[in-house]
């Protein structure tokens, strides 16, 4: 099989050496020599591979193949559809930026390889299918690879550490460099995932649950339908999270029962007073970890006056509070989560993500922050979700932050609002009425 | 002098001053003021010798200059951010609100004091007030430069700010009706200023309450009013139209305090309902400070009365900015404590002087006759000396590095 190479950079030095009859085309003269001693003279020719002269000359016409492999792409482009118009049966372009793929296929070049999509896919295959031997670790706050050093993860996962993706920086695998939070290791195991990676893999999957429990507060029989499913629901899928049910009632309702079986989700019943139920002001005072999730009907809040006396806000006054308002609106399809440029915004849209990821759903990120230009560590978030399949798109403030969040929330379809009680930049008399008289369940963080 | 040619005189000053001053330390509005001093000086100079005026501010650069005025006063209502007034808690409120009241105490009795020693014919409650504003706009480009508004610092400057320039412009607006219904002597007309306050009061709070409503059940339609690209400028149109609401209620009783509070009110009503509508305060602050506002600031220069500095009042300038930093830089130790005197020191004398809110007295109280043309002109310089050397004083003593992050 004759095939006509043209670049003779790594990859034709490579493909050359898998092949019998072949010409590489090269433009650079030392180059070209260096190629022609390791090759063979009969192996090589100096010019352009664009020019029609240069590829007669390599026997393009009677050739079966030939491989526009340069790194420019329109150089690419321009041999591919010379070697098209000699006849060649096989023509292979290589293309480097992948926003040009499209360009070729609509030139008339139908093979076409992207180096950059393929090592994605192959990354993407090792982390969802386990049949590839590359894989991505997004390191998240609390990983158990945040602060560890390059040489010990080898060790640890038996592997070897490719580099790291620190902000938009691509770093060398040294094996003394700490990663940090945000940061994504590429690791490479030769034949397949080793078990040790495996195990590396699923551990920081879970490190992707955002909550250790839920605390259900079921004040009567009809909150069932809406704190009870909406919180059997998500701990359904972050993993079967223990349900801890806070009720008046002696016994657990039958239906909650029914539902939590139907879930199949571990349940256990507290009994509160009448007294405790109404005020709800004991929350405070349960020594609630920074995983617990409090699930809570939003009815309550304005019917008892919550905002009036404030519990809400004290509660979420606590650095550990995270509060869902439940009005099931499940499943969980779009959520939207609002990013101030804060912090708590941050952890936020991390917990957000973190629920798009186990629920299947798209996030929206609504920025209006008052910062210019990109965040790094939002960006780092953004990318997180899309190499974990989730679809995140970024909304920007067009005039004023407040009447955006309210249409979004009036009219964007959304089933989950994922915002700070004390987020900036809204006005926050508007703010509370997003969170009291909105139709879609809000997930509140400090 | 023919009206174009003064207007032509006022705008090309107007477009240059930015452009000479935009590297020197020294806020552009006080390069205009400085701008039109220095062409009032010459005219002055060229009467002295000649006996003409080369250059007088015709009427429609008065007109101008008078709209600008408002604007300016609506712009600085616009630029209160309620926001912060509310994330800076009680507390910090307390705080700003104690500073504010012993700096007015403290000014009224240090003024009281020169009045019966030197015997200066001054109103020594009006003149407290005057040097007890803030300029709200150049403490909040410094702290923003200073990157510390989101320190606990910070904050409490920007609050203290805020604070004093509220409730100082409420104080002068009721101060100088009382004046105007003492001096009318007509039962009626004090009527009248009551109910025309009511009703300037009902109009805040409608504006904010349907405003707060539409906000909820309507967000696509304001939205309109913020879009870059809306061809009718629907927010700028609406703007425009609350301003004169207030300003034409006021005029009923014919109060420039009350105009100057009424516009005031009708950028802080636009403020409190949409607090960050950034687009839509870049178009009126382009209308604003792009043409209505230098213009009345160059108008205040060129309109200058120069034999003011040969008279016996020039000596009140040092007095009255020694009692101004005193009375600021006093309250701002005793009430914030950093643990760093030269940090308060900083905070008072960067609080010290504001110079929209000083400027819009003095020419209240000129129409009032509580304060002379020349004792306007004086005011009218130290609020130029303060702006031009308070943030300097302050960037100087402020250290940075002793800020704690608010919450």
């Amino acid at each position: 099989m004759r095939t006509v190479i043209v670049g003779g950079g790594r990859i034709g030095k490579f493909l050359a050496r898998e092949l019998e009859d072949y010409v590489i085309i090269e433009r650079e003269k030392t180059r070209a020599e260096n190629l022609a001693r390791e090759l063979g003279k009969e192996h090589v020719i100096l010019g352009d591979g664009a020019s029609p002269e240069v590829l007669e000359r390599a026997g393009a016409r009677q050739a079966d193949a030939l491989l526009a492999i340069t790194n420019q792409d329109q150089t690419n482009l321009k041999v591919a559809l010379a070697a098209k118009a000699m006849g060649v049966p096989k023509v292979i372009a290589r293309c480097n930026d992948p926003s040009f793929i499209e360009v070729m296929h609509l030139e008339g070049v139908d093979n076409v390889i992207c180096p950059a999509q393929t090592a994605s896919r192959m990354i993407h295959s090792a982390l969802f299918h386990d049949v590839e031997d590359v894989a991505s670790v997004h390191v998240t706050k609390g990983s158990m690879l945040e602060g560890v050093r390059l040489g010990e993860i080898r060790s640890l996962a038996a592997t070897r550490v490719l580099g790291v993706i620190r902000k938009r920086d691509i770093l060398k695998p040294d094996p003394d460099l700490v990663v940090m939070s945000g940061d994504e290791v590429l690791l490479c195991s030769i034949g397949g995932m080793t078990p040790e990676l495996k195990q590396l893999m699923a551990r920081e999957t879970d490190g992707l649950i955002p909550f250790s429990e839920i605390l259900a507060v079921i004040l009567d029989k009809s909150q069932i339908e809406t704190v009870g499913d909406e919180s059997l629901y998500l701990s359904a899928h972050l993993g079967r999270l223990p349900v801890d049910v806070h009720s008046p009632a002696e016994d657990m309702p039958a239906r909650m029962n029914d539902l939590a079986q139907i879930w199949g989700v571990p349940v256990q019943h507290s009994i509160i007073t009448s007294a405790q139920a109404m005020g709800l002001d004991y929350l405070q005072h349960l020594k609630m970890g920074k995983g617990t999730l409090v699930a809570l009907a939003p009815g309550e809040i304005t019917e008892q006056g919550l905002f009036k006396k404030c519990e809400l806000g004290r509660m979420l006054g606590l650095e550990t509070a995270r509060v869902l308002l439940c009005r099931r609106k499940i499943p969980y399809s779009r959520i939207l989560a609002v990013c101030d440029g804060t912090d708590g915004s941050m952890d936020l849209i991390e917990l957000a993500l973190k629920v798009a990821i186990h629920t299947g759903s798209s996030l929206h990120v609504l920025d209006i922050s008052e910062s210019e230009g990109a965040m790094p560590d939002l960006e780092n978030l953004k990318r997180l979700g899309r190499n974990r399949n989730v679809e995140v798109k970024d909304l920007h403030v067009e005039g004023n932050p407040t009447l955006d969040l309210v249409a979004l929330v009036t009219g964007g379809g959304y089933d989950l609002l994922a915002i700070r009680w004390t987020c900036q930049n809204v006005r926050r008399d508007i703010l509370r009425k997003v969170v009291s008289d909105s139709k879609l369940s809000v997930l509140l963080v400090r | 002098m023919d009206e174009y040619v003064s207007l032509l005189i006022v705008t090309v000053l107007a477009f240059i001053t930015p452009l000479l001053f935009s590297k020197s330390r020294v806020p552009v509005v006080v390069g205009e003021i400085l701008m039109g001093l220095g062409v009032g000086l010459l005219s002055f100079l060229v009467f002295k010798i000649t006996g003409v005026r080369v250059i007088e501010s015709g009427v429609t650069v008065e007109v101008l200059a008078g709209i600008g005025f408002i604007f300016l006063m609506f712009l600085s209502g616009l630029e209160i951010d309620f926001g912060k007034l509310e994330r800076g808690g009680l507390r910090t409120l307390l705080k700003a609100l104690g500073m504010l009241a012993v700096t007015l105490g403290l000014t009224y009795g240090l003024i009281s004091l020169v009045d019966s020693t030197i015997g200066f014919d001054i109103d020594p409650f009006y003149m407290a007030l005057i040097l007890s504003t803030t300029s709200v706009a150049v403490v909040l480009s410094i702290v923003r430069e200073m990157r510390i508004s989101r320190t606990v610092p910070g904050q409490q400057i920007m609050v203290a700010a805020l604070v004093a320039d509220i409730v100082t412009i409420i104080i002068i607006a009721a101060y100088t009706i009382n004046i105007q219904v003492t001096q009318s002597q007509n039962f009626f007309f004090g009527l009248e200023a009551v109910l025309i306050v009511v009703m300037i009061g009902v109009s805040f709070y409608l504006i904010f309450k349907l405003g707060s409503l539409a906000m909820w059940r309507y967000p696509e339609v304001l939205q309109k009013f913020f879009k870059l690209d809306d061809p009718h400028e629907l927010g700028v149109r609406g703007s425009l139209a609350i301003i004169f609401v207030f300003v034409a209620l006021s005029t009923v009783i014919n109060s420039e305090a009350l105009a100057v509070l009424g516009a005031f009110l009708a950028g802080a009503v636009i403020s409190l309902l949409f607090q960050e509508g950034a687009m839509l305060g870049k178009k009126l602050f382009g209308v604003g400070y792009g043409f209505l506002v230098p213009i009345f600031f160059i108008n205040i220069g060129i309109s200058f009365d120069f034999e003011a500095i040969f008279s016996p009042m020039v000596l009140l300038i040092p007095i009255l900015f020694v009692i101004a930093a005193v009375s600021k830089v006093l309250p701002a130790m005793l009430f914030l404590r950093s643990g760093s005197i030269k940090q308060d020191m900083a905070t008072g004398a960067l609080l010290t002087g504001g110079l929209t809110l000083m400027i819009a007295a003095a020419q209240i109280g000129v129409s009032l006759e509580i304060i002379s043309n020349t004792e306007r002109g004086m005011i009218i310089l130290l609020a130029v000396i303060f702006s031009a050397i308070m943030p300097v004083i302050f960037k100087h003593l402020y250290r940075k590095e002793d800020d704690q992050c608010a919450p």
